[in-house]
């Protein structure tokens, strides 16, 4: 019998997920730290219209949260409603448990249940232990696949864009 | 006075919306993947709970009346980034191959670019092919960076077949 729970995340959740966020952050990208502060992230995940919803990965004993998935709808014109997965966490203590195995089952799941099409997610072309898990899972490249490319229009430049 | 506007959609636009869709779906060859219907946009866009916007760019007549017909549009939907909060994801932008090179492409990006800042979203983010050099070209010259070929980032899916796999097992 496992050892965790996984369940959906509540506001006392809150702090935990945005510690491992910014812990991922680094990890992903080192020279390029999270600016969220942790009012917003509360007020964007557990305020009156959230933004996005949150699993959790809770240790039965003692509590402590040790994983999290980060999600929300997205879109495709081709197919339709879409789940998004921005965050796959699991703390580097509690690797190798199938914890993330686990809290990407159960977004899938809920997925399915909420009548998306399909389910996304990126990556870094670096982090080859989640594209191994991955691709092991069946899941597709489409960088590699279909030639997409991820661009972005960040806050200065959209702003030069917009005032043009 | 410009022969076109850019305006948000409305549901009786949808017809317009997919026949752009598909148009745009054949250039990407991606037509046999494309499952959309127009009553699927309405209850998406257009329902209780919208799960995307679009913007469409409607031809005007000599007297500023609009004509029948979109000549482009533009889907997007809210995201949220770990790293800087609420942003905006660009599903599509597209303009009709006869009514290009008059900078209505240029336009409804920077539409959608006053949308993100009126709306405190932190960032504009979409995807393009490869091999797409004009729409690349484009972006580059609208300031945009390409984060696959800067940073790395590569986009990952589960369609529904494997998500359903994946779920079951």
């Amino acid at each position: 019998m496992a050892d965790y729970t996984i369940r959906n995340a509540v506001v006392e959740d809150c702090e935990h997920i945005y510690n491992n966020t910014k812990d991922l952050a680094i990890f992903l990208n080192p020279a390029y730290p999270s600016k969220l502060t942790l009012d917003t992230f509360r007020e964007d995940g557990f305020g009156t219209n959230p933004l996005f919803r949150c699993h959790v990965a809770e240790m039965i004993d003692s509590g402590e949260i040790i994983g999290h998935t980060l999600f929300f709808p997205s879109y495709s014109s081709l197919t339709g409603k879409c789940m998004y997965m921005e965050d796959l966490y699991v703390s580097e203590h509690a690797r190798g448990k199938g914890i993330g195995k686990a809290l990407f089952k159960r977004l899938a799941q809920l997925s399915l249940k909420e009548g998306c099409q399909d389910l996304l997610w990126e990556t870094l072309n670096s982090n080859k232990t989640a594209i191994k898990f991955y691709k092991r899972h069946g899941a597709v490249d489409c960088t590699e696949k279909e030639n997409s490319h991820c661009f972005r229009l960040d806050g200065d430049q959209m702003k030069k864009l917009a005032e043009t | 006075m410009s022969d076109y506007r850019i305006r948000e959609a409305r549901v009786e636009d949808c017809e317009e919306i997919l026949r752009l869709i598909q148009e745009l779906a054949e250039f990407e060859k991606m037509l046999k993947d494309c499952h959309m219907t127009v009553e699927t946009l309405r209850k998406d866009g257009f329902g209780s709970n919208p799960l995307f916007r679009c913007l469409v760019v409607q031809s005007l007549n000599s007297d500023g009346s609009e004509s029948s017909g979109l000549i482009g549009y533009c889907i997007f939907y809210y995201i949220y980034s770990t790293w800087e909060g609420k942003c905006i994801y660009m599903e599509d932008l597209y303009v009709t191959p006869t009514s290009r090179h008059k900078g209505i492409g240029h336009a409804t990006l920077k539409k959608l670019s006053q949308i993100c800042v009126e709306e405190g979203c932190k960032r504009l983010q979409w995807a393009v092919l490869d091999w797409n050099s004009i729409a690349i070209d484009f972006y580059n010259k609208s300031g945009a960076t390409n984060l696959s070929e800067k940073e790395g980032w590569i986009f990952y899916r589960f369609d529904e077949d494997s998500l359903k796999a994946f779920a079951k097992n």
